[in-house]
């Protein structure tokens, strides 16, 4: 297989290979972090880094890494990025740690950096498959941010903590509880996830059509 | 020279190296990013403190919060001792709740300086496992009395600083000084419109209870939806914790200045 291009590469990950609907990786989070836009924009930016570097790393020892212990190298250089991360965010950014608590620890289980750094890495030379990493990250953001857009407003009223309903809306206690927990984020990604597909589907539909 | 990739030693020796190598740095960055970060975490905790007993105090203008904490008594809970190397440290002592409410005279206080707090912090960075301290402050002639508090969260350790009136009827402020729990739902806790609806507050003899469907009552507090532990964690460390302890604060050292 020849090493794909960083264009090919970039439209893939954010359309027809997005991780979060076509892969169906990363769920775990989509259902915890998406009811404050702040909260995802920092989670999917500090997961696209990791996997980026992930990546890089894992793509460039390639051809060392010993077969048997494949798997614990990638869970300990995905640890590396994490734990550096959140290292730098406890000293440096404080606040956002603090807010964020026990998510960032989390990306080292997120399905998709364990995903990219087991198919897309070990084929793959490093530069391109640092992008895929990041492009990779830049889908599953797209979708969280999307899911984060719908939710902040209709649970808390605001969007980056500023108001975008009246504060009735909440203080009458009328604002959507469901969309603060965690089981509304599985409609909303089923419904973007069908909406989606729909599009495709169509349109591979049109394509074969229009070849006949 | 071709290697080959199954050879046991091979695996053996690349595990060593690549473990070294990566947790070696990790290692140096957290040595060298500690410092910082306890830095920041004890300021928060001084200015924390001193809101929660009403005091104005900016973590923006950290020298006039430091100057200000160190006119606070500060009380922990144990014994004076010496640690490994010979230097003095403090054994903090086990809390025994239903005993101290009952008799007063069961919390064995001790006069600390800054330095053993400091030395606590520093020590539960990570974990918010923070021991016992009380504060004691008078203004205008009225005493108040004011500590860091912790329990279980759902995720982990919830500390909280709770400052009092000189009898212990009104709540002056409570802080949350650690948490870590879920993000968007109970880590709401240390958000101002939480933590400030208990400035003013006057818990009952069982304490405080939640506000129910929009009543609100002296002694309630509106819990967080959806995070259901996380509020109750809260409501149960003021009860069963603070106010306990407090109450004994009082019965020894109130009315004395």
């Amino acid at each position: 297989m020849s090493t794909p291009t960083f264009k090919q590469v970039f439209r893939a990950n954010l359309t027809y290979d997005n991780p979060v609907l076509v892969q169906v990786l990363g769920i775990c989070s989509t259902l915890a972090v998406t009811n404050k836009v702040d909260n995802t924009l920092i989670m999917t930016i500090g997961m696209s880094l990791v996997t980026g570097f992930a990546s890089y790393t894992l793509s460039w020892i390639r051809h060392l890494i010993a077969r048997r212990v494949r798997m614990i190298f990638q869970v300990l250089a995905i640890t590396f990025y994490v734990v550096l991360l959140q290292l730098i965010l406890n000293a440096f950014a404080p606040e956002v740690a603090r807010s964020l608590g026990p998510y960032v620890g989390l990306i080292i289980t997120n399905c998709i950096v364990m995903g990219r750094t087991e198919t897309f890495a070990p084929a793959n030379p490093p530069l391109i498959s640092l992008w895929d990493g990041i492009t990779s990250g830049l889908g599953y953001m797209a979708v969280l941010l999307l899911m984060s857009v719908i939710r902040e407003p209709l649970a808390f009223g605001t969007i980056l903590n500023f108001p975008v309903f009246p504060p009735e809306y909440v203080s009458s206690g009328n604002n959507w509880t469901i969309m603060i927990m965690a089981p509304s984020a599985f409609f909303l990604v089923a419904a973007i996830m069908w909406a989606f597909k729909t599009r495709t589907l169509v349109k591979a539909a049109a394509k074969a059509g229009g070849t006949k | 020279m071709k290697i080959n990739k199954d050879n046991h030693v091979f695996t053996i020796v690349f595990t060593f190296i690549s473990t070294i190598v990566l947790v070696f740095p990790l290692t140096l960055a957290y040595v060298g990013t500690k410092p910082i970060a306890d830095n920041y975490w004890r300021l928060q905790h001084i200015v924390k403190t001193l809101h929660s007993l009403g005091l104005s105090a900016d973590a923006k203008n950290p020298d006039q919060a430091r100057a200000e904490y160190e006119t606070l008594t500060k009380y922990t809970v144990g014994t004076m001792g010496t640690d490994n190397a010979g230097h003095p440290a403090v054994t903090f002592g086990r809390l025994d709740y239903n005993a101290i409410a009952q008799d007063p005279s069961k919390l064995q206080l001790l006069k600390v300086d800054d330095s053993v707090i400091d030395k606590a912090l520093q020590d539960n960075s990570y974990t918010g496992n923070i021991p016992v301290f009380f504060y004691v402050t008078t203004v205008d002639g009225q005493q108040r009395f004011g500590g860091d508090f912790t329990g279980p969260g759902l995720w982990g350790n919830v500390s909280l600083a709770v400052g009092v009136n000189a009898d212990g009827s009104q709540i002056i402020g409570t802080q949350v000084l650690f948490n870590v729990e879920t993000p968007g739902l109970g880590g709401r806790i240390g958000e101002p419109w939480f933590t400030g609806q208990f400035a003013g507050l006057k818990p009952a003899a069982t304490g405080l209870v939640f506000n129910q469907s929009g009543q609100k009552v002296d002694n309630g507090f509106d819990a967080i939806a959806g995070a259901t532990i996380t509020s109750t964690a809260v409501k149960d460390i003021i009860n069963n914790h603070a106010l306990v302890l407090l109450k004994a604060l009082i019965a020894q050292l109130g009315g004395k200045s």
